[in-house]
C-alpha cells in the first residue's frame, strides 16, 4: 500500500512537471535525443540566421549557408545594402518595375474613400482618378450600405478648398445595382484643390462625405513621339510636348511590351513655350536579356510642371490614354551593364561599408 | 559555449545600448559617421493655435525630438502643421534646407530621420531641393538614406475622416468624431485642418510620389494611441495614427496587417495579409506590435522589435530563418511544436530608436 501511494505521488509530480515543461517558454517542442543538427539554443539566439530547423536535422552542418551576423538589425541593414547595390545599377532615368510598382507609378490613382455610418454602415465614394485636367467630366460613384434608410438621390458639390466657393453641383442617381449612385460633375473651373461633397439622406438626416481632388490647368499638347533610336547603351525615345507656359518640366512614362511593364522612364528639363521635346531613355540594364516580342508601348505618360519656388504647386498633365506604340529599332547592341550613376554608387558603397560591420 | 559567448556579447551590447539611452546628452550628432537631420511630424497644437513666428516653430520642433533624437542630430527641418506641404511648409522647410546647404552639413552625405508626416514633407523636399538650391547657386544636399519612423507618406484614414467630420453636423457618428478629435486635437472645420488635408490617403499618395534613388528605411509600430479609439477607423493594422500600409511604404492604401507576407507585427511566423508591393527603394526594417505612433521615436521600452525578413537571400546565400526563431508557447498550447516567432533578441529592453541609433553607431 505505501508503495502504491508513493507511485501515485510520483506519477502526479511527474505529470505536473511534465505539464510545466510543456508550458515552459524554454520548451522547444523537440525531444532531446532526436538529432538536432547542432542547432543553437533557440531561446537565446537571434531570429535571423541559420538553416531550417526541420530540414537541418537531415543535413550535414557543412551544407548550411554561412550564417550572417547575430545582430538582427545589422542583418537587415546588410540586406538593404545588398538590395540597394542591385538597384543602384539602374540609372535614375530608367528603372525596372514590378507589376505592383507599375500600377502605383502610373500616377493619378484614386483609392475609394469610406465614411463609417452608425452600425456597420458605410458611405463610399470612388472617382476614376485624383487629378482632372480642366474641362474633363468628373465621374462620381457612391455607395451606401447599412441598416439605415437612404434617399433615392445624392447630391454632389464641388467646392474650392482655399476659397470655399461652391464651384459646381450635380445629382447622383441610383443605378440598377442596389445601393450605388452615379453622376457627373464639371471640372471646368479655376485649377486648384477642390473638395467633393457628396450628401446623402440617412434615416432622414443629411450625411456629407467629403474628399479632395485636383483640377489641373491645361499645360499644353502632347505631339506624339519621334522615331526611337539606340544611342550608346540606351534606347532613346523623344516625346514631343508643346507647353503653353515656360517652366521646368518632368516627364515620366512606363515602357511596356504587351502586358509586361519593362521600366519606368523619366526625364526633366526647362522648356520654353511652343514646340518642345523631352527625351526618355531606356537603359540597356532594363532591356538587354529581355524577350521582347513585337511592338513596344509607352504608357501612362505624366508631365509635371515643377514648382519654381518652394510653396508653389506642382501642375500635372497626362498623355493619351492609349499611350504610344512603336516598333523598336534593333536592340541587339544593348548590354545588361550597370549604369554610371555616381551618387547612387557612392550611396551603395557607403551603405555597404556600414553593413560590413555586421 | 559559442552560444554562451554570443549571449554574453548580446547582453554587453544591450548594456551599451541602454547606457546610450541614459546618457543621451553626451551622444554624438551622427549616425555611422554621417550627420543627422530631423524632420518632425504633425503637431496638433498648431491647428488650435498657429505659431506666431518661425521662432515658435523652431521651439516646437526642438520639443518634439527632445525625448531621444534631439541631441543626436546636427540639424532639424521644422515646419508648422497649420500649413500645407506645397505651401508654407515647403517655404519654411526650404529656409532651413538652404542653411544646411550653406553650412555644408551634407557634403559627406547626411542621414535624414523623419517621424510621421515628416515622411511626406521630406518626400516633397527631396523631389525639389536640387533644383531650388541650384537656382540660388547652392549645393544640393547629398542624402545617404532616410529613416522613416512611423512614416505617414501614404496618408491615414483618420485624415480622410477629419475632412468629412468638418462638414457634418454635431449628431454624426460620435465614435468617429471622438477619434478625429483625438487625432487633430480640435473640432475640425473646413478651413482649420492644415497639413491634415495632405494626409488624406489620396492626396498623400498623389504628392511627389515618383521613384527615388534615395533609400527609405521604414520602422513600423503597431501599438495603440489615444486609448485605442482611433484603431477601428484605420485600414488594416496601425500604430494608432498611421496605417501599416503607409508606414511600410506599400504601393496601395488597401489595409494590410504587416510589412511582410509571412511574419506578423508581433513576429509570429505565419501567413499574413502583407503588402502586394512596396514603392521603389522602400525597405521595411523593423516592426513592433507594441510600439505606438510616438513610441517609435522616443524612449519607450518594453516592446519587441521584429526584423522584416522578406528577402532571405544575402550575398547569394539562401538564408532560412526558422532555425533561429524561438518557440513561444501560449499557456493553452499543451501539445504540438509551438508557434515560431522572429524577433530582435532583447529588443524589449530598449526603445526602437535607441536600437537603431546604437546599432548604426556600434
Amino acid at each position: 500500500m505505501p508503495y502504491k501511494a508513493l507511485m501515485a505521488i510520483a506519477l502526479v509530480v511527474a505529470g505536473i512537471s511534465g505539464t510545466a515543461w510543456l508550458l515552459s517558454a524554454d520548451n522547444d517542442g523537440e525531444f532531446g535525443w532526436l538529432p538536432s543538427g547542432g542547432q543553437p539554443n533557440l531561446q537565446e539566439t537571434s531570429a535571423i540566421t541559420g538553416a531550417d530547423r526541420g530540414s537541418a536535422a537531415g543535413k550535414a552542418v557543412t551544407q548550411r549557408p554561412t550564417e550572417p551576423s547575430d545582430n538582427a538589425l545589422g542583418f537587415m541593414l546588410a540586406s538593404v545594402a545588398a538590395d540597394y547595390q542591385r538597384s543602384a545599377r539602374y540609372p535614375d532615368y530608367s528603372i525596372p518595375l514590378t507589376a505592383d510598382q507599375a500600377e502605383a507609378y502610373q500616377g493619378n490613382q484614386y483609392h475609394p474613400v469610406a465614411l463609417p455610418l452608425e452600425g456597420d454602415g458605410r458611405f463610399i465614394v470612388t472617382l476614376d482618378k485624383f487629378r482632372f485636367t480642366r474641362g474633363e467630366p468628373i465621374l462620381v460613384v457612391a455607395s451606401l450600405s447599412g441598416r439605415q434608410v437612404f434617399g433615392d438621390t445624392l447630391s454632389a458639390t464641388l467646392e474650392s478648398a482655399t476659397e470655399r466657393d461652391k464651384a459646381d453641383s450635380a445629382d447622383l442617381h441610383a443605378t440598377e445595382d442596389s445601393g450605388y449612385y452615379q453622376g457627373s460633375i464639371s471640372s471646368d473651373h479655376e485649377p486648384g484643390e477642390y473638395r467633393l461633397i457628396v450628401e446623402a439622406r440617412v434615416d432622414g438626416r443629411p450625411v456629407r462625405h467629403v474628399s479632395s481632388l485636383s483640377i489641373e490647368p491645361d499645360l499644353g499638347n502632347f505631339g506624339g513621339i519621334d522615331s526611337p533610336y539606340v544611342s550608346g547603351n540606351d534606347l532613346v525615345i523623344p516625346v514631343r510636348f508643346d507647353p503653353d507656359h515656360a517652366g521646368y518640366y518632368a516627364l515620366s512614362a512606363q515602357l511596356f511590351n504587351g502586358q509586361r511593364a519593362l521600366a519606368q522612364l523619366s526625364a526633366e528639363d526647362s522648356m520654353g513655350t511652343g514646340s518642345g521635346t523631352l527625351v526618355l531613355k531606356a537603359h540597356g540594364s532594363v532591356l538587354a536579356n529581355q524577350d521582347i516580342q513585337g511592338q513596344l508601348q509607352l504608357r501612362n505618360l505624366q508631365l509635371r510642371q515643377m514648382p519654381e519656388r518652394p510653396g508653389d504647386r506642382t501642375h500635372y498633365a497626362f498623355g493619351p490614354d492609349d499611350g504610344y506604340e512603336f516598333s523598336p529599332p534593333d536592340l541587339g547592341d544593348l548590354r545588361d551593364e550597370p549604369a554610371v550613376n555616381t551618387e547612387s554608387e557612392q550611396r551603395a558603397a557607403l551603405l555597404r561599408q556600414l553593413a560590413d560591420k555586421f | 559555449m559559442i552560444n554562451k559567448n554570443k549571449r554574453c556579447l548580446s547582453k554587453t551590447a544591450l548594456s551599451i545600448a541602454l547606457a546610450g539611452g541614459l546618457f543621451a546628452t553626451t551622444a554624438q550628432a551622427q549616425l555611422a559617421g554621417h550627420n543627422v537631420i530631423l524632420v518632425h511630424g504633425f503637431m496638433m497644437e498648431n491647428l488650435s493655435q498657429a505659431p506666431a513666428n518661425m521662432q515658435e516653430v523652431k521651439q516646437a520642433g526642438e520639443d518634439y525630438w527632445r525625448d531621444y533624437w534631439l541631441n543626436r542630430a546636427e540639424a532639424r527641418i521644422d515646419w508648422a502643421s497649420n500649413g500645407r506641404v506645397e505651401g508654407t511648409i515647403a517655404q519654411q522647410a526650404y529656409q532651413q534646407l538652404r542653411q544646411i546647404s550653406q553650412q555644408g552639413l551634407c557634403n559627406n552625405y547626411c542621414i535624414v530621420v523623419t517621424h510621421s508626416t515628416g515622411d511626406l514633407v521630406t518626400r516633397h523636399l527631396l523631389e525639389n531641393q536640387a533644383r531650388w538650391l541650384q537656382s540660388e547657386g547652392l549645393q544640393p544636399l547629398k542624402i545617404l538614406a532616410v529613416m522613416d519612423l512611423a512614416g505617414a507618406g501614404g496618408g491615414t484614414e483618420l485624415a480622410n475622416l477629419a475632412v468629412s467630420v468638418a462638414y457634418n453636423d454635431s449628431w454624426y457618428n460620435w465614435p468617429v468624431k471622438q477619434a478625429v478629435r483625438a487625432f487633430t486635437g480640435i473640432d475640425p472645420q473646413p478651413d482649420n485642418l492644415g497639413v491634415v488635408n495632405d494626409l488624406q490617403t489620396n492626396t498623400a499618395r498623389n504628392l511627389s510620389v515618383g521613384p527615388t534613388g534615395i533609400p527609405r528605411l521604414r520602422f513600423v509600430g503597431g501599438g495603440s494611441s489615444y486609448g485605442g479609439i482611433t484603431k477601428p477607423f484605420i485600414a488594416g493594422t496601425d500604430d494608432g495614427v498611421v496605417p501599416t500600409h503607409s508606414a511600410c511604404g506599400a504601393t496601395t492604401a488597401s489595409g494590410i496587417d504587416s510589412c511582410s507576407n509571412s511574419i506578423s507585427l508581433a513576429g509570429k511566423v505565419t501567413g499574413q495579409n502583407g503588402p502586394s508591393g512596396l514603392y521603389y527603394n522602400h525597405y521595411p526594417i523593423l516592426m513592433s506590435e507594441g510600439a505606438n505612433h510616438s513610441a517609435v521615436k522616443d524612449t519607450q521600452t518594453g516592446n519587441i522589435s521584429v526584423p522584416v525578413v522578406n528577402n532571405t537571400v544575402l550575398n547569394g546565400l539562401q538564408i532560412d530563418f526558422a532555425s533561429r526563431t524561438y518557440n513561444q508557447r501560449a499557456w493553452w498550447q499543451l501539445w504540438g511544436s509551438g508557434d515560431q516567432y522572429v524577433e530582435v533578441p532583447n529588443s524589449n529592453q530598449t526603445s526602437m530608436s535607441n536600437l537603431l541609433y546604437t546599432t548604426l553607431n556600434n
